[in-house]
């Protein structure tokens, strides 16, 4: 066996092993059933849950709303925040400009503008979508400008040593040689906006997952929200696991 | 005598200061220097001299600060093709694989795309890569790496090659192995060649001339005629006159930091 696949079996045991300490400590009732309900009985539940869907909508609907959200942030972020990036790190002067309103307004949790922008947007999607974009787009545009800024200067040399004119350079050297801070401030930025959007559902949300983890806790149907929390969870790994492993296909020379 | 390629007449360098009441650094003055056509010439200097800030000059990637530079009669502007570098450090583009590499600038620059798959078919084979044409730079060792330079700097086919101490970072033994490609792919090529190294004997086996550079500021100390008829081997260092011109250089320098 390789040690790649041996490591993967350890991290599948590790999860199983988890599982398996929980069953043991809801068997002997060491929690109360209420608080910790059994990893069978939640199973049962959520098998119930695909067949009733949740608050009057199927599952799949929050779910897909959910996703729907994020991605729409996300996009949005990436699709401003990547060549806004990319300007900022090649002019010094926009970067000095732009520094203090990006150093302002960085280190504020998103949260604290979510009344705000239900003041601003409403409580339907243009909110949600727009603190999340809000959140996501700082960190695009910090990570592609560092990654522009960060390609080494003997590439550059070389490159215009070989002749390549100023727009070559830049298609052809700095792209590419950014594409692992690229792919790297994509990550950052798709975990942020998943995780926003529990929060954003908070306020005025009538599907979605965050509904569900709220809504339940509400009516204490602890089943319920511990699987809109477990569906939270599975679903940014997976989405993390997609997209590490196109960054090793892609970028097979990173680090290297 | 072949023709004057590269000529330098008191040549001035200085690096501001890091406030503007701190003195300027002068890296070089009064620097005189003039390379032939196809000559081989080689620059060895205590460390800290003005060396690679010499080659950075002639490639284009600084300016002087006085002086006259120039090549074939007019003034160095900025980079160019012409005057290809080979880097210290293998400087490969990482995502390319060897023949993007090798090829990318005269891609850029439109070449005729069938002369330059010959062209590049030729000297990947003549260095010994031709196996290696789709391997990513991570995949080859460092020797392996600097040939990859080697090889895109005779595809661009440049009036002058710069090397700065391109081996410096190799190993003894691949040193000697890539010594003798270069002095093989100089017979084929008869490229001019400026190369910069503090290894004395290195510079004796490939070089016509040595050129001596003083401590900082960098001046021309001497420039050495190197004797032995080409084409050359490492048997070379057998040789007696090889042992004394080595010995001679070496005390050149030895007076150079003595000096400080």
């Amino acid at each position: 066996m390789t040690r790649v696949a041996k490591l993967r079996w350890i991290s599948l045991g590790s999860v199983l092993a988890l599982i398996a300490v929980w069953s043991v400590v809801t068997w002997l009732d060491l929690a109360r059933p209420d608080a910790l309900p059994s990893p069978r009985k939640l199973f049962q539940a959520f098998i119930a849950m695909i067949g009733e869907g949740y608050g009057g909508s199927p599952l799949l609907k929050h779910v897909g709303m959910s996703v729907m959200r994020a991605l729409s942030g996300f996009v949005a972020a990436v699709v401003l925040g990547v060549p806004f990036g990319i300007l900022i790190g090649r002019h010094p002067v926009l970067s000095a400009a732009v520094a203090p309103i990006i150093g302002f307004f960085r280190p504020i949790p998103p949260i604290a503008f979510l009344t705000l922008f239900v003041f601003y947007f409403g409580i339907g999607e243009a909110s949600k979508i727009g603190l999340i974009f809000m959140a996501a787009f700082w960190y695009v545009v910090l990570n592609c400008a560092d990654g522009v800024r960060g390609v080494p200067e003997l590439l550059i040399r070389a490159a215009e040593n070989a002749g390549l004119t100023k727009r070559q350079l830049f298609f052809h050297i700095i792209i590419p040689a950014s594409m692992p801070a690229i792919m790297t401030a994509l990550r950052a930025a798709s975990a942020i906006s998943w995780t926003l959007v529990v929060a954003s559902e908070l306020l005025g949300a009538q599907a979605g997952l965050g509904f569900i983890i709220l809504d339940a806790a509400q009516y204490f149907n602890i089943p319920a929200t511990f699987i809109g929390i477990i569906l939270i969870g599975s679903i940014g790994l997976m989405w993390e696991l997609a997209l590490s492993s196109l960054q090793r296909h892609v970028l097979h020379w990173q680090g290297r | 005598m072949n023709a004057e390629l590269i000529v330098a007449r008191g040549l001035r360098k200085a690096y501001p200061g890091r406030s503007e009441s701190d003195p300027p650094t002068l890296a070089l003055e009064a620097f005189d220097l003039r390379v032939a056509e196809h000559e081989v010439a080689c620059i060895v200097g205590p460390s800290g001299c003005g060396k690679t800030t010499l080659l950075n000059l002639i490639a284009g990637f600084e300016k002087p600060t006085g002086g006259e530079l120039t090549m074939r009669g007019r003034p160095i502007g900025g980079p160019g093709p012409e005057r290809s570098v080979v880097f210290q450090q293998p400087a490969l583009f990482p995502w390319l694989n060897v023949w993007d590499n090798v090829t990318l600038g005269p891609r850029m620059r439109s070449f005729d795309a069938e002369k330059l798959r010959q062209a590049a078919e030729r000297v990947l084979a003549s260095i010994g890569l031709e196996g290696f044409k789709a391997h990513f730079p991570y995949q080859l060792s460092g020797g392996m790496r600097q040939r990859v330079q080697i090889a895109r700097v005779l595809v661009a086919s440049p009036d002058v090659i710069l090397m700065d101490e391109p081996f410096g970072s190799l190993d003894a033994q691949t040193r000697i192995i890539m010594h003798e490609v270069l002095l093989r792919l100089w017979t084929e090529h008869r490229p001019t060649i400026f190369f910069i190294t503090h290894d004395v004997e290195e510079a004796l086996i490939l070089g016509d001339h040595v050129y001596v550079m003083s401590r900082r500021p960098g001046r021309l100390k001497a420039k050495i005629e190197v004797p032995f008829a080409r084409p050359r081997g490492y048997q070379l260092i057998a040789d007696p006159a090889f042992a004394t011109l080595r010995a001679q250089i070496v005390g050149m320098l030895r007076e150079e930091w003595e000096a400080k």
